[in-house]
């Protein structure tokens, strides 16, 4: 069964749409989830969270990619939770390490409320990634999207760790910059 | 701006790269710099031997041999090595002779002490190899001959030794060689054919005509040692790297080409021309060494005994200082004590 199909299913209101997209997408929100909460346990809560919301949010969205758009959920109910909870509680994670290496991005200070313009931020961020290379864009995505480990990133890119780190530095140099330039005080 | 708002609002970037991201299986990146960088070393070896090789090519080695010089032939001056031998018969055969004659090397063709073995017999066999085995100087010789000697070291009767070229040698062909010879020979390996070191002796004789400024040099076969005998005599110099790149180029094995340098002087010779009247003779009276007495002190007889300022004066002591018996001014040894 394809997206379009879950989807008609998810708009036609059939229950059936919630079992397809589990046995569609099930283990990739769960690999999300579980390497932003390093639980496998809490990470299947987060994926059935995530078709609830999906059963609840379609119609009236209407997702282009059902794969997308699950994902996003996944991701945030996951990182809801990771904020919920203790992070050592949870046992680490990539998380934590992750917010660090962004903070050499942002300054870190207060945003007041409404100064920022979240779709403008979007698109700054969108401009940024469509700039990069696709290998270092999905590198960029899979650590800072995915929360995949180094490690992981080593693997799948076939990069020594080290290297990993020292292109990770680099984007988030470039970010900065990106985003001063685009006339945001971050 | 805090981390986890920047870290939420990366959560809303594009789909499609998000989609991207996940999907996209990593492909091991073809190192092409690094490939590039071994290839150029690689490159840079394999074309670096050739330039250095072109600008230091391999020398042939040689043999440094102190003395030598040159010898004297007809009033013509000759490097001792090189002059024609009288006992050189052509073919490549060397007729030893009197008793205790040596060689170019010094080696004694005969047992010091004893009487050189009776070369008849081996001389004829020779001449019968030269005419039935179809060898002689007019006409190429064949591919298995190395060249043929009389082997003094058999005693009473020297032998006829016939050197055989590697990979030739059957007891048909040795069969074949005592028949031309008529009677038993001895037979040796060796590497060269004698036309081979022939031809080479042509090509070494153009390198030397090529231009070898201050070296002469004797070159001819030894057939004895199955190579080409170059002998080199210096006058005081090396013998340049060109001379012994060609040389190498000549003989990339090594061991076709025996290289010597003699280091004699060219003007050692007994030629008046050159290195003028002998001395005349010194009265062994007037160098006489004093002897000595038993308490030490010399003792002098007739010659120049040492008197105070320098001067010598006779034991006799009829002579003045400042004098000797001619009359002539006496020899100071050492400045006076008053001056």
């Amino acid at each position: 069964m394809d997206d379009n199909e879950i989807i008609a299913r998810f708009l036609a209101r059939d229950e059936d749409a919630i079992q397809a997209a589990q046995r569609q997408y099930g283990a990739y929100c769960a690999a999300i989830a579980n390497g932003i909460l390093n639980d496998p346990g809490a990470a299947e809560e987060c994926v059935n969270d995530t078709w609830l919301k999906c059963w609840q949010s379609i119609p009236p969205q209407r997702p282009r990619s059902l794969r997308g758009y699950a994902g996003r959920i996944v991701r945030n109910l996951a990182l809801s939770v990771r904020r919920a909870d203790n992070a050592q509680k949870r046992g680490g994670g990539q998380v934590q390490l992750a917010l660090d290496e962004l903070s050499e991005v942002v300054s870190g200070g207060e945003t007041p409320e409404g100064a920022l313009d979240r779709q403008a931020f979007r698109a700054a961020l969108d401009g940024f990634l469509a700039d990069l290379p696709e290998r270092s864009r999905s590198l960029f995505l899979r650590r800072y999207w995915y929360l995949d480990s180094v490690e992981q990133l080593a693997r799948r890119f076939h990069m020594s760790k080290t290297q990993v780190t020292t292109t990770l530095h680099r984007l988030r140099v470039k970010l900065r910059a990106h985003l001063e330039q685009e006339g945001f005080e971050v | 701006m805090k981390n986890h708002e920047l870290l939420d609002l990366l959560g809303e970037v594009n789909e499609d790269y998000v989609l991207e991201a996940g999907n996209n299986v990593v492909k091991p990146r073809f190192r092409w710099k690094t490939i590039a960088a071994c290839a150029a070393c690689a490159a840079l070896v394999l074309g670096a031997y050739p330039v250095y090789r072109a600008v230091n090519p391999p020398l042939h080695e040689y043999t440094v041999l102190e003395g030598g010089g040159m010898t004297t032939l007809d009033d013509v001056k000759a490097p001792a090595g090189g002059e024609s031998d009288p006992n050189t018969i052509p073919g490549g055969a060397y007729v030893g002779g009197d008793k205790g004659e040596t060689g170019i090397d010094g080696s004694e063709y005969a047992v010091p002490g004893q009487d050189a073995p009776g070369q008849e017999k081996a001389a004829a066999q020779y001449d019968a190899l030269m005419k039935n085995g179809g060898i002689n100087a007019a006409a190429p010789n064949p591919d298995w001959y190395g060249g043929a000697w009389i082997d003094n070291s058999f005693y009473p009767e020297a032998k006829l030794a016939v050197s055989i070229v590697n990979g030739f040698r059957t007891s048909e062909l040795e069969a074949q060689i005592e028949e031309w010879c008529g009677g038993e020979v001895v037979f040796q390996d060796v590497k060269y054919a004698l036309t081979y070191l022939y031809a080479l002796q042509d090509s070494v004789v153009d390198v030397f005509t090529g231009g070898s400024d201050g070296l002469n040099c004797g070159v001819g076969v030894d057939v004895m040692a199955n190579c080409l005998g170059v002998d080199l005599y210096s006058n005081g110099q090396t013998i340049p790297d060109s001379i012994l790149a060609q040389l190498a180029k000549l003989d990339p094995a090594g061991d076709a080409i025996r290289v010597r340098l003699f280091t004699g002087k060219l003007d050692t010779l007994t030629d008046d021309m050159v290195k003028g009247p002998a001395p005349a003779p010194v009265d062994p009276e007037t160098r006489a060494t004093p002897a000595v007495t038993e308490d030490g002190e010399p003792l002098y007889h007739g010659e120049d005994a040492p008197i105070a300022g320098g001067a010598t004066q006779s034991q006799n002591g009829t002579q003045k200082c400042g004098e000797t018996e001619e009359g002539k001014p006496a020899h100071y040894d050492l400045l006076p004590l008053d001056k």
